[in-house]
């Protein structure tokens, strides 16, 4: 069951980050198209020093590479999202951030050579980190990727010199890189735990706040707004509604002579006839001490008898635990008409509820 | 009474019985039964009742055959009586089961009254037939 759970909220928290990153990367590719922009023009026009000339090409190709891989990223995005599977969606997203990371990477091998400048480094990693969702090990992966691409271009490619002094930032960016990352998302995470803790609770309370705790059944402070509801549809629609009150006979008896928990045991026992022998659309509501309100939307008067007759017959047929004479429930059944309101509906099947209580208990009174 | 149980009595069983003689042949079951049993017309007139019932109200059946609740006991008693009734003056043929439970001095619930009514249709028009019986706990 945890490990159920667990997955389950696996796949839910992978949806949330993807569907964070979605929003992000959906802007990102705009915004390097930009900045390759800029650089391309400078590249361009502004060709200014012999060294930066030496890799001027290479700049070039990057930069236009780096434009086209944002265009396709950015057209392909939601094309995947629309196929629904969430995976795929998220392998892309890593792909394009692997992609930048090692454009990143060849970037600073190229300035490099000029100067010791660590700005597309740096500023892609920490970007990364903050920008991007996802998990430790994927964030590692991609460290790790880009370090012993930045290692295989920069000294095998570029042919330059070893020399440990200028790993020693690269190592620096990508160790904070990371620590920046896993805290980010685990913050993230433990933010996500404790809104669906509160969601949860929200959830409970809101339910709790319209049930009955013994019998599970609804409450009166559901009765109230449910049907007015109803009292409004059948206003609006004409459709049929039916309410029937209803009163164990005696209860008071089993209280003084049995005890209180017998008489809980027996009204959460009856709560389950009710709940039995209703139809799904009835809706129970335990209206106060021994007395139940059924509701029952879209039924006519002769079929609301059906039901409550039902239910009737199955209590006095019940054996109740611990109670040794036989318990009767008694009803009164009504039907809405056009000058009814709420209080008038609960009046008239109260009445006829005291009708039934006079007329021997254990028996349906309504206005046939 | 029942010209049908005559015929069938006689024809299965050799037995010349007159219809007296099947309404004295009832009487004395019903008054054998330890429950109260009475048989009350449309008009909640008692047509019959057995000992039980004499026991209970302490009257004696020449008091009680042809009088209504309200002539031998009190008006509420009477009512409440009158609106029992009516369940099993609304279904009829249907068996209307009620109980009441009898408290000692002390409030104890030691037994219980099970009420059993039922209406049939006759020739003498719709009869109500009760059978109360005391259930010790």
């Amino acid at each position: 069951m945890d490990m159920e759970k667990t997955k389950s909220f696996e796949a839910a928290y992978l949806k949330h980050q993807v569907e964070d990153n979605y929003d992000r990367f959906m802007i990102i590719p705009y915004i390097l198209i930009v900045i390759c922009l800029l650089f391309l023009w400078r590249n361009l026009y502004s060709r200014v020093t012999d060294s930066y000339h030496t890799h001027a090409d290479a700049y070039l190709v990057l930069w236009l590479a780096l434009i086209v891989a944002s265009i396709a990223f950015r057209v392909a995005l939601p094309k995947v999202k629309a196929m629904g599977n969430v995976t795929r969606l998220d392998h892309l997203i890593f792909s394009f951030a692997i992609t930048m990371c090692i454009s990143a990477a060849t970037l600073t091998s190229l300035d490099l050579a000029i100067t010791s400048n660590y700005t597309a480094y740096a500023f892609t990693l920490l970007g990364a980190a903050t920008a991007y969702r996802t998990s430790i090990a994927k964030y590692l992966v991609m460290v790790i990727v880009t370090f012993v691409y930045f290692n295989l271009f920069y000294f095998f490619v570029l042919d330059n010199n070893y020399s440990f002094s200028l790993i020693i930032p690269v190592l620096a960016f990508s160790t904070i890189a990371t620590f920046i990352a896993v805290s980010l998302e685990n913050n993230r995470e433990q933010l996500v735990h404790l809104s669906n803790q509160l969601e949860y609770i929200n959830l409970k309370l809101q339910e709790e706040s319209i049930k009955d705790p013994l019998t599970t059944l609804y409450n009166r402070r559901f009765l109230n707004d449910f049907l007015q509801r109803e009292i409004d549809d059948y206003k609006r629609t004409a459709a049929p509604l039916c309410l029937a009150i209803c009163d164990l006979d005696y209860f008071k008896k089993i209280n003084d002579n049995l005890g209180h928990l017998t008489g809980d045991d027996c009204l959460i026992a009856f709560a389950n006839i009710l709940k039995a022998n209703s139809r799904a659309s009835d809706v129970q509501i335990r209206f106060g001490g021994e007395e139940f309100v059924i509701v029952m939307p879209r039924t006519n008067l002769d079929a609301a008898i059906q039901v409550v007759e039902r239910i009737r017959r199955a209590t006095e047929s019940h054996q109740f635990d611990s109670i040794p004479w036989p318990i009767t429930v008694s009803f009164g059944v009504t039907n809405i008409t056009s000058q009814d309101d709420f209080d008038s509906l609960l009046d008239r099947a109260d009445s006829f509820l005291y009708k039934a209580k006079r007329s021997g208990r254990n028996c349906v009174v309504s206005q046939i | 009474m029942n010209a049908h149980l005559l015929e069938t009595l006689k024809h299965n069983f050799d037995i010349e019985m007159d219809e007296s003689s099947l309404l004295n042949l009832l009487i004395a079951i019903i008054d054998l039964s330890p429950s109260i049993i009475f048989v009350k017309d449309d008009e909640g007139r008692y047509l019959i009742v057995n000992q039980e019932f004499e026991k209970y109200f302490c009257l004696r059946q020449s008091d009680i055959v042809g009088k209504t609740d309200f002539d031998i006991m009190s008006k509420d008693d009477a009512q409440d009586c009158v609106d029992s009734d009516q369940p099993a003056k609304s279904f009829i043929g249907d068996i209307h089961s009620a109980i009441e439970l009898k408290e000692t001095e002390g409030g104890d619930i030691q037994s219980y009254l099970s009420v059993n009514k039922r209406v049939i249709t006759t020739a003498l028009g719709n009869l109500l037939i009760g059978i109360v019986a005391e259930v010790k706990i």
